[in-house]
């Protein structure tokens, strides 16, 4: 193809329109799928017709050949290639993602059609710079793009105050990149909370190598008194209990709790009548005070009916003293929130009663304090496994308020960052309400559907791309960037906690642990080497 | 449409017989009859198959189209295409026909325009790439069977004398080059192979004739045979003669020249009467009578032939001594232009046959076109051309690889014509163009 810009790749051919167009390219020069491209076009701004450039991907390539069709036999489309009369044809068809405004930073859609006959290039660095990078103060350095690895990829932290999600299938990066945000959020003064059920974040305050890093002191990890999180206090350093005192809470927090119905008034009597007794002995109890006292009472009790009441009351009792979230005193929100700051709250080894009432607590305090005025930092609220505490049907106890969040918590500085791999287990309502995605790999066709219908930037075409994203690429989408872009996350500087075990190493370690690996070393030491012959 | 079925299928049923009697033609029994025998002593096998195209082959074809404007006028465009592997040679031509010319002549007009561009294209083609054969989409013999005359239209009345000095460059830079021209017709309706075995087949009735059957009626059988035109009266009187003069073998030189007169094609004969793969005997081909008389003319006394075949070009003409010193020269060139070798080829048992046209050089002959007065057979030993017939043969459809490609891409599509050359056309001459109603109304877009 002969061109008159030695950069050109292609000319724009057929149908163009605003939004998308194809080029004719060489097998040579052809761009490869999720490149980046740039043409020429004109566009109305600010009342004048100005030249800009548009920045474009490429979603498809095609070969075709008009010589080599489908329903020729085999012995001609050989001779046909061995003749070299293939006529192949190279095209690749993009879609636009925009052109920057030319004097302000913003990226617009363009509302004139591409001209067929356009020459196309490859994005020059200068432009995907432009598009993909922000202010200093204004950047979260997210990663590179996937196909043009010297390009940075920045997000704009203001987006963030619009909701966030990270949808990816298990394996594909999501905590790694939550991970790769909370450093950046840190460095930036944020407030960050994380609800951790599997305490993947407690190495945090770690850097890759295992050391604490400058930011480290910066970090808390709050366990609960059940947590089998695998760290240590030696690990990670700032490791503080989280815990409600059972004694703040008022009867009828208890009756939720216990999920005691409102009918059940006899049952109620005989715990409030218990938590009199004890309120007036002690300003400290627990759940297992609580059942100390209505079993004394059951001991003593001398009419059936009594009994039985005081009976059904220990049933309850006994499940809040299961949750083993409770202690004599309250964990201080002034210790889980401050600007700066990364709190962990380790929910593993709560069952998921516990671990729902926990979140609810959580969330409710904060949410108050922020409404309140008291606390007057945005937070972020980064919530792991988000699909168990706000699934489509069921409601939960922390449902509600992290739906309240979703709806109102950008007014008073209250940001989710809500991850999942089960975009379909989540309430539509709050994925809806989380604006900017960051999509990684993702196979399943209702997870899929479940993010198309949230977002009507995630076009089909898109979509496609996604399951053959690898780990840790991702397409990104909202308010934190100018343009959907797809990127590469970067390497995390502080410490990963969540990633997939290794099972070659757990194995040997299992070996070396039961004595084996000796033992198979000297059996295999003792067969000797088969020679090639049978013997007699 | 299904309202029509019904109607249809009756009228198939009504004349069934006569339906398969068409098809037919009811000829297969006359023919082998007549020309079976020698048919097949005219057919052999393939002297080699090879499984591989060759290298250096290139594949050239044409393309023609033209619009008739709304002042009558005719635009035409003519392009052709040149491919070897993956190089082309692309050349196009376009121009406008004057009003009032006769259709046919428009037409006759505009297929030796797009044949002249193919042989620029072919010779452009050589000259750009290393190659050792050229096919040429069609008849070599009929592209050089024209007579020279001038053109119909007044702004190009030389068209055939440049046409026939393409095709002699072409001729001479591959002889010169020693590259192979194969021109490769896949549906040729020529007739030399039948006249050939009738002409054979007559001569031998005659030799069983008594001795004083008359020297006239042989004469006249003979001319028949070789595509001579002869009044109805006169052909009534030779089969008179024929049946009072020639006994009992009176009936088969009756067929055999009905066979001269309307001949079937040689490949319908090739289908009933030659089966599987195989090629005809060569034949060096002879001119038809009217055209030869034509060119001998030309060639004994250019200059009479040039004042009446070149009358207007020369009335026309500023110069005309140059322009009787231009006929000449390439009447002169034509002259010397080489016989033409054709044989047909079937490459597959189920496909339909090939003619296959050579220059004499290429068998070690030496004879110009004029020269053979009747078609005769020649040696060729020639197993390359086989080579490239059968190394590029891919079936059906793909008859010949470089053939059918170039064919796909010269190939002139009416979006091509009514909208990109057109829009060019337009803002070349910064006027709109439009088509006559006729066209308009036939345009499906």
């Amino acid at each position: 193809m002969s061109t008159t810009r030695s950069d050109a790749i292609g000319l724009v051919v057929g149908e163009a329109t605003s939004t998308s167009f194809v080029l004719a390219s060489t097998q040579e020069m052809c761009p490869s799928r999720l490149d980046y491209v740039a043409v020429r076009s004109r566009e109305l701004v600010d009342g004048s017709l100005v030249n800009v450039e548009i920045l474009a991907q490429v979603e498809r390539v095609m070969a075709s050949s008009d010589a080599l069709k489908q329903l020729i036999n085999y012995d001609a489309l050989r001779r046909i290639k061995q003749a070299d009369l293939d006529d192949l044809r190279n095209y690749a068809a993009a879609r636009v993602l925009g052109y920057l405004h030319p004097s302000r930073d913003e990226v617009l859609i363009p509302r004139r059609s591409i001209i067929p006959g356009t020459e196309v290039q490859i994005a020059p660095a200068s432009l995907l710079d432009s598009f993909y990078s922000y202010s200093e103060d204004e950047a979260i350095h997210i990663g590179n793009l996937i196909t043009r690895s010297e390009v940075d990829v920045s997000l704009d932290v203001s987006g963030f105050r619009r909701h966030t999600a990270i949808i990816a299938q298990t394996g594909a990066g999501k905590s790694y990149c939550a991970g790769v945000l909370i450093e950046e959020l840190l460095e930036r003064g944020g407030t960050v909370l994380v609800i951790d059920p599997h305490a993947d974040y407690a190495l945090i305050g770690m850097d890759s190598e295992g050391a604490r890093h400058e930011l480290s002191n910066r970090c808390l990890i709050f366990r609960n008194p059940a947590s089998t999180g695998r760290y240590s206090e030696r690990e990670v350093g700032n490791l503080e209990d989280y815990t409600i005192a059972f004694a703040d809470l008022d009867n009828q927090e208890i009756f939720d709790i216990a999920n005691v119905h409102q009918n059940f008034t006899r049952i109620r009597d005989t715990i409030e009548n218990a938590l009199r007794i004890l309120r007036s002995e002690n300003d400290f109890f627990t759940p297992e005070d609580l059942v100390g006292n209505l079993q004394t009472q059951l001991d003593a009790a001398t009419s059936q009916r009594e009994r039985t009441d005081l009976q059904s009351a220990l049933r309850y009792a006994r499940a809040m003293a299961r949750m083993r979230v409770f202690a004599q005193s309250s964990t201080s929100m002034d210790r889980i929130l401050a600007p700066m700051q990364v709190s962990v709250l380790d929910l593993s080894g709560l069952d998921s009663i516990s671990t729902d009432y926990v979140v609810s607590k959580l969330l409710r305090d904060v949410s108050s304090l922020l409404q309140a005025g008291d606390y007057s930092h945005p937070v972020f609220l980064v919530i792991e496994e988000a699909h168990n505490f706000i699934p489509p049907e069921a409601n939960t106890r922390s449902s509600s308020i992290i739906k309240r969040i979703a709806g109102e918590g950008r007014k008073f500085g209250a940001f989710l960052v809500v991850i999942s791999q089960r975009p379909s287990k989540i309430h539509p309502d709050t994925l809806s309400q989380c604006n900017s995605q960051i999509i990684m790999k993702l196979t399943n066709p209702n997870d899929q559907d479940a993010i198309a219908k949230s977002s009507e930037m995630l076009s089909r075409d898109l979509l496609d791309n996604l399951p053959g994203f690898n780990p840790g690429e991702a397409v990104v989408l909202g308010p934190i960037t100018k343009a959907p872009v797809m990127i590469k996350i970067r390497e995390r500087r502080t410490r990963e906690g969540g990633a997939d075990i290794n099972v070659v190493e757990a194995l040997r370690a299992a070996r070396r642990e039961a004595s084996i690996e000796t033992t198979v070393d000297q059996d295999r030491q003792r067969t000797e080497p088969f020679d090639g012959t049978f013997g007699e | 449409m299904p309202e029509y079925l019904p109607q249809l299928i009756e009228c198939i049923r009504e004349n069934r017989e006569d339906w398969i009697a068409g098809i037919d033609r009811s000829i297969d029994s006359a023919l082998e009859e007549l020309l079976g025998e020698s048919a097949r002593a005219f057919w052999h096998d393939l002297p080699v198959e090879s499984a591989t195209p060759p290298d250096g082959v290139i594949g050239t074809d044409g393309s023609q189209s033209d619009r008739i404007l709304w002042s009558g006028s005719h635009w035409w465009v003519v392009r052709a295409v040149a491919l070897c592997g993956k190089h082309r040679t692309r050349l196009i031509d376009t121009g406008i026909a004057p009003s009032g010319l006769r259709d046919q002549d428009f037409q006759w007009y505009l297929s030796v325009k797009m044949e002249e561009l193919e042989h620029k294209t072919a010779l452009e083609g050589l000259k750009q790439v290393d190659a050792e054969y050229v096919l040429l989409d069609g008849s070599l013999f009929g592209r050089l069977q024209h007579p020279p005359v001038e053109s119909p239209v007044p702004s190009d009345r030389f068209l055939l004398l440049d046409y026939f000095d393409t095709i002699l460059d072409l001729l001479e830079y591959c002889r010169n080059k020693n590259i192979g021209i194969i021109a490769v017709s896949k549906d040729s309706r020529a007739r030399h192979l039948v006249r050939h075995l009738a002409r054979s087949a007559m001569n031998g009735a005659f030799n069983d004739m008594p001795a004083g059957t008359s020297a006239k009626i042989r004469m006249k059988a003979a001319e028949v045979l070789q595509g001579k035109r002869l009044p109805d009266e006169e052909i009534e009187d030779l089969f008179t003669n024929t049946r009072q003069e020639t006994g009992k073998n009176w009936r088969n030189i009756e067929r055999l020249v009905e066979l001269g007169i309307q001949p079937v094609s040689d490949h319908v004969l090739m289908q009933y009467l030659m089966r599987g793969k195989g090629y005809t005997s060569p034949l060096l081909l002879s001119m038809n009578p009217d055209t030869r008389s034509n060119f001998m003319a030309a060639f004994t006394d250019s200059m009479t032939y040039s004042r009446s075949r070149f009358r207007n070009a020369i009335k026309e003409a500023e110069d005309q001594r140059a322009v009787r010193k231009r006929i000449s020269a390439t009447l002169k060139r034509l002259e010397r232009a080489p016989a033409i070798v054709s044989f047909h080829t079937r490459l597959h048992p189920r496909d339909t046959p090939l003619r296959i046209d050579l220059p004499s050089w290429m068998v070690e002959d030496k004879k110009k076109l004029w020269e053979p007065l009747q078609s005769e057979e020649i040696a060729c030993n020639r197993d390359d051309v086989f080579e490239v017939l059968t190394g590029g043969y891919g079936g059906l459809q793909n008859y010949n690889i470089w053939q059918v490609r170039a064919d796909a891409q010269a190939r002139l599509s009416r979006e091509t014509v009514d909208s990109l050359y057109r829009d060019v056309l337009e803002k070349e001459l910064g006027m709109r163009i439009e088509f006559e109603r006729g066209y308009r109304r036939v345009y499906y877009p």
